[in-house]
């Protein structure tokens, strides 16, 4: 892609629809690019039944976004500049501003504070996912770290191949969710034990302590925004990167929409100045 | 029938990896054994990745070994296609006891002919700006540097494997047969291999391989280290190592700030003698340690960077680095070294095949034997990565699977494909750094596990989360 060196270009990685909300706003302004990692637009509810999403697209195409898909931003650097990698090949492209909206993934064990080794069976919820969606059986006992809707995604794909679901929420009070065999409200899991391949993991709540035996634990809990661009994991003024993306993984697309809307106008006050 | 080699090597981590990689560059007929189902299984997978030039006194057996390797980094990791960089080491001193003791290191790195500089509490923090401004002063030793410890073990197997040498997975030495004071042919549950010489470089496992040839008698034990690894947005700011004090009667060299080749930090190891080799458990109580003896040399370091925390076991003897023929049975040699295998591996893998010929091996150079293994461009380590050729490397190359850490399709082939492939998610991470960054696989394992799934023509849920017998991903067996 041949960009002029002269314009103030906006990255705006990912195209669900935070990011095409954010890219059709900033695109009345400043010259726009969209990139994401997969070669069509939707994000996570990438398909054609996704009304919201294709009306954006529509919205940025007659705005003048440009599209990069199927190309991976990785690296923003001090000097402004964003690595891309797809088919084109291997570039830096000159730009003013980066606006991340490229989706969440669950908190790792790490950011949980669970200990234990790196086990079999135990698997983010965004990698649990493809592989239900591929017919692999996690396990008969799955406990599912998580009750927001990526953990009901996994959820309900582990209850309908017969297998048991016991789902845990460290802040979570609510209903006990239709898929659970078992529920375990603001518990916090502790650690996970296993040989190989996970076995139990030990939970606890004001002092008390359970074990849990299972042959999966799922991790969907405390979802955070996919940050994983050097450069551009954390956004402050001086590395001129803003997140446009709601960090929770429950509010409806047209509430992700909204909020994208309202950072991207923000950001354009700044940068227009 | 029974194998027949001039040498097996008993474990394949990097001191069995390195002498392997050494012997294989000779005409003799060489195998490695490894118990698990890959190398770099122990103590090789779990380390910081410390390249020293001084670690102990001069004139020790440990002293010669490093003197022989550090200068060689640049021409073997250039050879090998691992990232290594000469950054220098630094430890400063925060007390007139840390003074006395980093003033001891210095006298004693400048007998071992080391480059090593004493700096003022300003010049210190020149170097390094992030240190406490409590700082003293500091020794720095401008030789040391990093290595990715995980593809120096790979590269010294493959191009072992690439020169002949065979490598016999799930392969744990049960017992010897003996003949006249010799060990005559190491038992295996899938077989016995007879060999002229018997290399025993089983870390951990060294003292019962030792009793089992009924050789020495010496105890090891594990010793546990747990470490909390950070993003490279933290590392970014971090120039050196920077190691913690080593006061002789903590019997241990502290806890470090380790930079790592991919520009990741490392904080630790902590030291904990334990009895199971396999219980790499880590707890609250000891990361919190680590992670505050960290920050009092480096205020800054803050757990909002933390990528993971993990725990690893280093072997542990009484005699803490010994590389000799056994007294009692003089086929047998043992290169036993604690906390520093990849820091002196080059030396020690010279010094074994100079006792095995002195012990009668023949072994004359192998002039057509390779030196160096092909060239696999690895995106994320390039600072230019525009300027990689995809035409002549394949277009494969530019797919990105693991964000995080920005490997390729084409690296991750490479890996499935090399002499000593990797098998498994852990396999393909220990070897290209996919799953192992920020995100710890939530974007690219389902991509991992589907290539290892195409490439072995395995169903996905056959595949291993790490090599080694143990139910994968989603295999599960009722």
């Amino acid at each position: 892609m041949e960009l002029d060196e002269s314009t103030s270009n906006v990255f705006v990685i990912g195209a669900g629809v935070s990011g095409l909300t954010a890219a059709y706003e900033i695109s009345k302004y400043l010259p726009t690019i969209v990139i994401d990692r997969l070669p069509l637009i939707g994000g996570t509810h990438a398909n054609y039944q996704n009304k919201l999403a294709i009306s954006l697209k529509h919205k940025c195409d007659e705005s003048g976004v440009r599209f990069l898909l199927g190309n991976t931003a990785l690296r923003w650097a001090p000097s402004y500049q964003l690595l891309v990698v797809g088919p084109a090949g291997i570039q830096w492209l000159p730009g003013n501003h980066l606006v991340y909206a490229g989706g969440i993934r669950p908190s790792t064990q790490a950011e949980l504070g669970i200990l234990g080794n790196r086990l079999g069976g135990v698997l983010a919820c965004t990698v649990a996912k493809h592989f239900l969606e591929s017919g692999v059986c996690l396990g008969h006992r799955v406990v599912i770290l998580g009750n927001g809707n990526s953990a009901m995604h996994v959820g309900k794909d582990v209850a309908k191949q017969g297998n048991q679901v016991i789902v845990l929420s460290m802040d979570d009070l609510g209903e006990r969710p239709g898929y659970a065999d078992e529920w375990w409200p603001q518990w916090t899991p502790l650690s996970i034990h296993g040989n190989g391949r996970v076995k139990e993991i030990l939970i606890g709540k004001n002092g008390m302590k359970e074990r849990i035996l299972c042959d999966a634990v799922i991790f969907a809990e405390r979802m955070r925004p996919l940050r994983n661009i050097d450069g551009a994991i954390f956004d402050h003024e001086s590395n001129a990167v803003t997140f446009a993306q709601l960090v929770s993984d429950t509010p409806s697309l047209e509430q992700r929409s909204a909020y994208a809307s309202e950072i991207a106008i923000k950001l354009l006050t700044v940068l227009r100045r | 029938m029974a194998l027949t080699y001039d040498v097996v090597i008993i474990g394949g981590g990097v001191i069995g990896t390195a002498i392997a990689a050494r012997l294989s560059q000779t005409k003799a007929k060489v195998c490695l054994v490894e118990k698990a189902g890959d190398i770099a299984e122990g103590a090789s997978k779990g380390n910081a990745g410390g390249a020293s030039s001084y670690y102990d006194p001069p004139g020790s057996l440990a002293e010669r070994m490093t003197t022989a390797s550090y200068k060689r980094w640049e021409d073997i990791c250039e050879r090998l296609n691992v990232p290594y960089r000469r950054i220098g080491g630094m430890i400063p001193a925060f007390t007139e006891k840390d003074e006395e003791q980093i003033h001891i290191n210095y006298e004693e790195a400048k007998a071992c002919g080391v480059r090593s500089e004493m700096l003022t509490k300003k010049q210190a923090l020149q170097h390094e700006p992030m240190l406490a401004k409590d700082c003293h002063s500091a020794v720095l030793f401008a030789d040391d540097g990093i290595i990715d410890p995980m593809r120096l073990v790979f590269a010294y197997a493959e191009l072992a494997a690439s020169n002949g040498v065979d490598v016999h997975f799930h392969s744990p030495v049960i017992g010897f047969e003996t003949q006249g004071g010799l060990v005559s042919a190491a038992i295996t549950p899938k077989g016995t291999i007879r060999a002229q010489f018997f290399v025993n470089a089983s870390g951990v496992f060294a003292d019962m391989i030792s009793q089992f040839a009924e050789g020495e008698d010496f105890r090891m034990w594990p010793r546990r280290g747990q470490y909390w690894l950070l993003d490279r947005e933290f590392g970014a700011n971090i120039h050196h190592v920077i190691y913690g004090v080593a006061h002789p009667e903590a019997g241990t060299k502290g806890i470090h700030i380790y930079p790592t080749t991919n520009r990741s930090v490392l904080l630790g190891p902590s030291v904990e003698e334990i009895e199971d080799p396999y219980d790499t458990s880590t707890d609250a109580k000891t990361l919190d340690n680590v992670f505050q003896s960290t920050k009092r040399i480096m205020p800054s370091i803050s757990l909002d960077y933390v990528i993971k925390s993990f725990a690893a076991n280093r072997p542990t003897c009484e005699e803490p680095f010994f590389v000799r023929v056994d007294r009692k049975v003089p086929n047998l040699i043992h290169a036993v070294s604690r906390s520093i295998g990849v820091t002196t591996s080059p030396g020690i893998a010279d010094y074994v095949l100079d006792l095995l010929k002195d012990s009668g091996l023949q072994a004359e150079e192998d002039l057509s034997a390779v030196l160096r293994l092909p060239f696999v461009p690895r995106l994320g380590h390039e600072s230019h990565p525009e300027r990689i050729n995809l035409e002549s490397v394949g277009r494969s190359f530019s797919q990105i699977v693991c964000v995080c850490e920005q490997v390729t399709a084409g690296e991750i082939e490479a890996a499935l494909k090399a002499h000593i492939p990797a098998r498994s998610i852990d396999g393909v991470r220990k070897r290209t750094g996919a799953c192992g960054g920020r995100c710890q696989g939530a974007v690219c394992m389902a991509g991992v596990t589907f290539l290892c799934s195409a490439h072995g023509d395995q169903p996905p849920e056959n595949i291993l989360m790490r090599e080694g017998g143990e139910i994968g991903i989603g295999r599960v067996h009722k």
